[in-house]
């Protein structure tokens, strides 16, 4: 096995980029990119991404796992926060093979530091090599720390984060809730208490994208 | 009738036995609808092969890609392709896993289609197959713009008319 996402990397393209899809969570839809899994092993797999023209998405991090992007196709400009991001403009041009001048190319993205793309009028292509530090893998496109890309990564953000969000709102409650100093009034009604209680639930059902029966 | 000399059946074969090379072309390599991202992976002369991925629930009405000999290979998710009539095959039985971790489906191929009527139909967890294409009388471009029928939606009239004046 691999011991980082570089090493996942190179063994992956060194052995013929095995086409192995996986039967779970295999395919993801944003409002401007759709992602297939082409190879899934352990805590290891590359998805492949494919992002409509003229599309971007805001600076995000990816929680517990490191990245590694490889260049298939198309007019794409990915920028690295803290890093001398290069115009690639420069190298949208035709290899002699046919292929895109940067077919190959590669670049990390190293856990916790925001990255960020901006699709050209041909769209992009990039395969996302992952490893996933203390999760099974899913989908990066779920496992989004920023500001989403619109409405559809929202609805598929909150479904892939289902689990996760009763715990923050858990946690939120928990955090916000002080135990009443002394000499401060308990509710002193049903009433009071109720009303407390049907608020948490209903940043519960909220976040849930769910609706009281 | 399944015909093994035919010269997209032949592409298929040599491209599977050749590593599967993916080397997406410069020009057109990428063509988005309502429903469907289509990349192509390798294009060869009037040889090529795209990888579909299909959102949800998602499906197409009949329709045809004149003179383009086809084949589609099932890669993942749960996808069907009608006959001419619109009628489909139930494929329940094969939406279970297969070997390792894979679908079971992996790697079937659909029937060669030359031009045929055919609709598509997918399922909740979405699905990506690949197209291999024969395009007999022009270049090869992306069989989403090469459609006759019904479009699926307002996005893919828009692709297909970007390729039409281009064209």
């Amino acid at each position: 096995m691999w011991s980082t996402v570089e090493e996942f990397r190179d063994w992956y393209m060194a052995n013929g980029m095995p086409l192995r899809p996986p039967f779970k969570n295999p395919v993801f839809a944003t409002d401007n990119a759709m992602s297939l899994c082409l190879y899934r092993e352990g805590r290891f797999q590359v998805e492949m991404y494919v992002s409509e023209p003229y599309s971007t998405s805001p600076p995000h991090t990816h929680p517990g796992v490191e990245s590694a992007f490889v260049y298939l196709a198309g007019n794409i400009q990915f920028n690295l926060e803290g890093r001398d991001n290069p115009d690639v403009q420069q190298w949208q041009v035709e290899a002699p093979d046919g292929t895109h001048s940067l077919l190959g190319k590669t670049v990390s993205s190293p856990d916790g530091i925001p990255h960020w793309l901006g699709i050209g009028p041909e769209g992009g292509a990039f395969l996302s090599f992952e490893y996933w530090k203390d999760k099974d893998p899913v989908s990066v496109t779920v496992n989004w720390n920023g500001d989403s890309v619109g409405a559809e990564h929202d609805k598929i953000l909150n479904k892939g984060n289902k689990v996760n969000k009763i715990q923050e709102a858990y946690e939120d409650w928990a955090e916000e809730w002080k135990p009443p100093a002394k000499g401060q009034n308990h509710p002193t009604s049903w009433e009071g208490f109720e009303a407390g209680w049907m608020a948490a639930i209903e940043v519960m059902l909220e976040r849930l994208e769910l609706s009281k029966v | 009738m399944k015909n093994e000399f035919s010269p997209v059946m032949a592409f298929k074969d040599w491209w599977l036995a050749n590593g599967h090379p993916i080397r997406p072309p410069f020009k057109s390599p990428i063509h988005c609808t309502d429903i469907a991202y289509a990349l192509c992976l390798y294009r060869v002369g009037r040889f090529q092969v795209e990888l579909y991925i299909v959102k949800p629930n998602t499906g197409s009405p009949l329709h045809s890609h004149p003179n383009i000999e086809s084949v589609s290979m099932y890669l993942t998710g749960n996808i069907s392709f009608s006959d001419a009539e619109g009628n489909y095959r139930d494929l329940t039985e094969f939406q279970v896993e297969g070997d390792q971790g894979t679908h079971k489906l992996l790697g079937a191929v659909a029937e060669e289609n030359d031009g045929k009527m055919h609709a598509l139909k997918v399922g909740p967890e979405g699905g990506a197959f690949l197209i291999f294409e024969y395009w007999k009388d022009r270049d090869p471009v992306s069989v989403t713009v090469h459609w006759e029928g019904e479009l699926v939606g307002e996005q893919h009239a828009q692709t297909k008319g970007e390729y039409v004046v281009n064209s």
